[in-house]
């Protein structure tokens, strides 16, 4: 599939030192975006980098309840987690678990003409913490070589 | 990340001196002018200067009696910079999300003039 053309809708903000807030508007009614955040099927559609799809995506989707993402095979990069507070469809909290630690808070708003605003506000336990999922960014394309390294090298023993 | 970025995400963490830069980013200002339209007394803000001047973001200068304070560009394109790879990437999923979405409305409306609600 070839990746959709990117036009730069979202807003980035850093409220304080251990925070991140992006916000983005969808032409889509509040119930289906909620579903495409909460639903596995929907959300390993459009989650991760585009040349490397999700292989696995369990969500439990209650307070409590577990998920876990997967990239790649068994060795593959790996995002496990547990919900917080399900308030469908307004409001979604859970914590990651993994190797950056994040507290992820994302608020649906209905909008006018049908449209939703969801904002998707992460807050880590630390600056560095912060800093680093930022640096997430340049790093993410970086994994998803390195996972398609690993799938490779065995059929090159 | 460097230490001059640090400082700088250090600066702008701060709302007070975000809406000191906002209004820098209008004109050059005094701190009078820059106190008046703030809950903070001018003591306060030329607290805050200071950070922002440490940072890069402003450079201040003295003409007469008055001093002045304006924005320096540079610091914050480091900061746009660093951050951009990251928005780039969410702005990339949010892309697909808005396929998925496009995708989950079309059978709904089908559905819908076929005369059968949702499942």
């Amino acid at each position: 599939m070839a990746p959709p053309k990117v036009v730069s809708a979202s807003t980035l903000t850093l409220p304080s030192d251990t925070e991140i807030l992006i916000e983005r508007s969808f032409r889509a009614p509040r119930a289906l975006v909620w579903r495409a955040f909460t639903d596995a099927s929907l959300y390993a559609k459009w989650m991760g980098p585009a040349e490397f799809p999700m292989t696995r995506c369990e969500i439990d989707l209650r307070p409590g309840g577990k998920f876990l993402y997967q990239w790649g095979g068994p060795q593959g990069h790996q995002m496990p987690g547990e919900f917080v507070e399900v308030a469908a469809p307004r409001r979604l909290v859970y914590v990651d678990t993994g190797d950056t630690p994040s507290r992820i808070t994302i608020t649906f708003t209905e909008e006018k003409d049908g449209r939703t605003r969801v904002a998707f506000h992460a807050r880590m336990p630390s600056k560095a913490a912060r800093d680093e999922i930022l640096a997430s960014g340049w790093t993410e394309g970086m994994d998803a070589c390195y996972v398609q390294l690993d799938a490779l090298l065995p059929s090159l023993v | 990340m460097s230490d001059r970025l640090s400082l700088t995400f250090h600066a702008l963490a701060d709302p007070t001196r975000r809406r000191i830069l906002e209004r820098l980013n209008r004109g050059e200002a005094t701190v009078q002018e820059l106190a008046d339209p703030l809950p903070i007394s001018q003591p306060a803000v030329s607290k805050h200067l200071k950070v922002l001047e440490a940072a890069g973001l402003v450079e201040r200068r003295q003409e007469a009696t008055r001093r002045w304070a304006q924005i320096r560009g540079g610091p914050l394109k480091e900061v746009i910079v660093w951050t951009s790879e990251f928005q780039r990437l969410w702005d990339e999923r949010f892309a697909r999300l808005d396929a998925v979405l496009k995708g989950e409305q079309r059978p709904a409306r089908r559905r819908a003039r076929a005369g059968r609600g949702p499942p």
